[in-house]
């Protein structure tokens, strides 16, 4: 299967601006608009890890920082970065990524043995184990175990990038631009107060990037472009895409790292890859959304299961193809569990 | 990283201020009358309360002044910032401290801290 | 036993793991040195596997008086009978190759001393193999369960008010770490302890990279790498009382700066969790394992950011002075009296973190 899985309309992608990566050492093509994550999908590409432990395989689960298992070294030399989401991965032209923690290659990776050995490795074996002397932990059993632990590798070069930080205030700090963000955020701007509106995504919209509801009496997607057009032009909002809140401390003091050049442009003071910011609020509106709970079952974890809404909306290429359907929560906020067909095993779910 | 509400420049964040630990531990008058047991009193041990703090810091990158703080040290809520010399505001009641007591309650003199 | 909490869920399970004895002064080097030997032997001895791994631990020098006072803990070291050894730049380079010894850093690294025997253990094994341990020689451990009140009788402790209701006892030992001004509040006394937040964090795994412990007191960073991968990453402790298990950010952030100073190649990587444990620091940064104002109230504290490492051998001087009543050589100068006396064992030096 390659890029036959491309759906011929819709999405937010660009068709007319084709962008060529790499993965695992061969070549692919998605577009602008694309992640990492998406393009690969719409190649037919869905085995993208192991498991750590028992090198499991493992695709693509969910979307966004939810993801689970999509980690991926991103670029090489002294630009490379382990352990990145694929699902959050902007594709650019001459991306270069490979599969994390597997030897030869992630669809014939020897550790997979491990598994074979499960019996024998439940969860802490280790404290019970490798102790005949305090010499064979020395030297044959950690050494062993070091090695097999990790997933991608930190570069061997010092980074060649520049980075920044900032301290703002502001009166109101918006932290997820979802449908609520958005209107948190326009009414605090409407009352001429400071306005910091963050979300972590490349645009704003949150879930209404790929549910179509109305809103205000129109689609939600004008109702999203509106929004953000109106709170543009207020002078005191700052709107911040690509922007991660991590943490929240005391006194509203908040720290969030922007994400600003996701390709290899070569970063400047100018121009820096990334900024930390350092905001004090004198109110915060969390409005981060929720994160969709897998359904437990075995082999849950494999290739072809994702989870519902946010894993549907990245594996919308495949629409069409038969899907199952398990679900135990609310379609607009955590969808069910989904199964691709056809597959080896059609157990109920 | 805190924001505190100097006494004489307003609120400023922590990084402004440097810590001089608790409050209110006079130095004794007449040290050399002391017995070693007296000194170390004075000297080496401390309250270290768990809840509402009495504490000293100085405005360092500022105006250089010392003042104290009512603290939570449980939540690193804010109760109160008076200066060096001023009458003690009332510390809420001990552990938890789940609302901010009414401003009515504390000297009017007095500035109310930042917390959330 | 009685933990409020879980088993491992205070700093023994927020701590960076670093076990070493390189300590300067003869009681402090001493006790930590039996401790260091206690866990060479600790897998075998609780059949249950620590993971201790002598990794080496480097302490680097930046400056001038660094140099004078990292060469003088080397000599004292060797003196108590703890090996140690100085590095020139060029040897730590040689020793740990990730690190950036070029003369036009920031701080640059003049040598460091080096304890090989030193290194890392994993944390929830040394809590888990002592619990089971202590369990199989009849312990009741009872977790969930607070201290409330100390009953005390003619000066004399009696039990202890619990959450779950008193429990007699003819004697009493507090390890309460951050918490020991509280208990002894109890008890109607008060010890020389601030209680401080002391953050650490870790990265995502990645593969072997980073062959040792580095510790650098001037740029107050720590880390090594753990069996699993990820970089384990230690900072000075915020300025400010706090029980609140948590500190804040521009520590984090100045320890991540001096962290990429010293490692380039560590720009790139990310970091996922930080955390914050509440160390009971001490105003000469030696521990205190003593009697108390109480008859038969024993209290052993003041590890400030340094306990772990001294697990066995607290855990074991601290038990024979509660057995006997009276401390064993290897603690008798860490008594409660030595803040009026004046005999301080003052270890900011080697204690390797800012107290």
């Amino acid at each position: 299967m390659s890029g036959s899985m491309r759906l011929p309309g819709g999405g937010r992608i660009d068709r007319s601006r084709p962008l060529k990566f790499t993965f695992n050492g061969k070549g692919y093509t998605g577009y602008e608009g694309d992640t990492l994550a998406s393009a690969l999908i719409a190649n037919g590409v869905h085995l993208i890890a192991r498991s750590m432990k028992y090198h499991r395989p493992r695709g693509l689960m969910t979307a966004g920082s939810d993801e689970p298992n999509g980690m991926v070294q991103l670029a090489t030399g002294a630009r490379t970065e382990p352990n990145i989401k694929a699902t959050q991965i902007p594709l650019y032209d001459g991306l270069v990524a490979s599969s994390v923690n597997v030897f030869p290659s992630v669809e014939f990776d020897i550790s997979a043995v491990n598994g074979l050995l499960s019996p024998f490795m439940t969860a802490g074996f280790y404290y019970k184990t490798f102790m005949p002397s305090q010499a064979f932990w020395d030297k044959v059993a950690e050494p062993v175990i070091r090695k097999a632990a990790g997933f991608g590798k930190a570069p061997t070069e010092p980074d060649p990038d520049v980075y920044d930080h900032k301290y703002v205030h502001c009166d109101v700090m918006v932290v997820g631009a979802g449908p609520a963000g958005l209107s948190a955020a326009r009414a605090a701007a409407a009352t001429g107060a400071r306005v910091i509106l963050a979300d972590e995504q490349a645009e704003f919209g949150g879930s209404l990037l790929t549910l179509n509801r109305e809103i205000d009496g129109k689609p939600s997607a004008d109702w999203v472009r509106s929004t953000v057009n109106e709170l543009a032009g207020h002078e005191e909002v700052t709107l911040l895409k690509r922007t991660t809140v991590a943490g929240l401390y005391d006194q509203n003091y908040m720290v969030a790292l922007e994400q600003r050049i996701d390709d290899l442009t070569p970063s400047s003071p100018a121009n820096p890859r990334m900024r930390v910011w350092h905001i004090r609020a004198k109110e915060v509106i969390l409005a981060a959304g929720s994160h969709e709970r897998p359904l437990v079952f075995a082999d849950n974890d494999r290739p072809g299961h994702h989870a519902g809404r946010r894993g549907a909306d990245l594996h919308e290429p495949l629409r069409g193809a038969a899907m199952q359907e398990a679900g135990c929560s609310s379609p607009t906020t955590t969808g069910p569990m989904r199964r691709r067909v056809p597959s080896r095993r059609t157990a109920p779910m | 990283m805190l924001l505190i509400d100097c006494p004489y420049c307003g609120e400023r964040p922590e990084i402004e201020f440097s810590y001089g630990g608790e409050a209110h531990i006079a130095r004794p008058e007449n040290p050399g009358a002391l017995s070693d047991k007296e000194w170390a009193d004075f000297l080496f041990m401390r309250g270290n309360q768990k809840g509402a703090f009495r504490e000293r810091w100085i405005h360092t990158q500022g105006c250089r002044r010392w003042f104290n703080v009512l603290r939570d040290t449980t939540s690193h809520e804010i109760y109160a910032v008076y200066k060096i010399g001023a009458p003690k505001p009332p510390a809420p009641g001990e552990k938890p401290v789940a609302a901010k007591k009414p401003a009515a309650k504390k000297p009017a003199a007095l500035k109310k801290g930042a917390g959330k | 036993m009685l933990e409020k909490g879980w088993i491992g869920g205070g700093n023994t399970g927020r701590n960076t793991t670093i076990v070493r004895s390189n300590y300067l002064f003869d009681e402090s080097a001493h006790l930590y040195e039996k401790s260091l030997q206690l866990f060479e032997q600790l897998s075998q001895e609780l059949n249950y596997n620590v993971m201790m791994s002598q990794r080496g631990v480097m302490n680097l020098a930046h400056n001038l008086h660094d140099v004078r006072e990292s060469k003088r803990r080397v000599f004292a070291n060797k003196l108590n009978g703890v090996d140690a050894e100085w590095l020139e730049p060029e040897e730590v380079k040689a020793f740990c190759p990730i690190i950036d010894i070029s003369p036009d850093a920031r701080y640059p690294v003049m040598g460091a001393t080096l304890q090989k025997r030193a290194g890392v253990a994993r944390h929830d094994a040394v809590a888990w193999g002592f619990a089971r341990g202590a369990d199989a020689r009849g312990v009741d451990i009872i977790q969930n369960c607070e201290v409330t009140g100390l009953r005390i009788d003619n000066g004399r402790i009696v039990g202890v008010e619990t959450t779950k209701g008193f429990i007699g006892a003819k004697k009493v030992g507090s390890v309460a770490a951050g918490h020991t001004s509280v208990i002894c509040g109890m008890a109607g006394f008060r010890v020389p302890l601030t209680s401080h937040p002391l953050q650490a964090l870790v990265s995502e795994p990645i593969k072997p990279i980073h062959p040792c412990v580095v510790m650098s007191n001037a740029v107050h960073v720590y880390v090594s790498q753990s069996d699993k991968g990820e970089l384990v990453i230690g900072a000075g402790i915020d300025a400010y009382n706090s029980y609140a298990q948590r500190g804040s950010f521009h520590i984090i952030e100045g320890q991540m700066g001096a962290l990429r100073e010293l490692f380039p190649i560590f720009s790139r990587l990310r970091m996922m969790r930080s955390w914050g444990g509440i160390v009971d620091t001490t105003p000469d940064a030696s521990c205190i394992m003593s009697k108390t104002p109480v008859e038969n109230f024993f209290i052993n504290c003041g590890w400030g950011t340094g306990g772990f490492k001294a697990t066995p051998g607290s855990g074991w001087a601290f038990a024979y002075t509660i057995a006997k009543g009276e401390p064993h050589p290897l603690n008798a100068a860490f008594t409660l009296d030595r803040f009026t006396t004046g005999a301080l064992v003052d270890e900011h030096g080697a204690a390797g973190v800012a107290h």
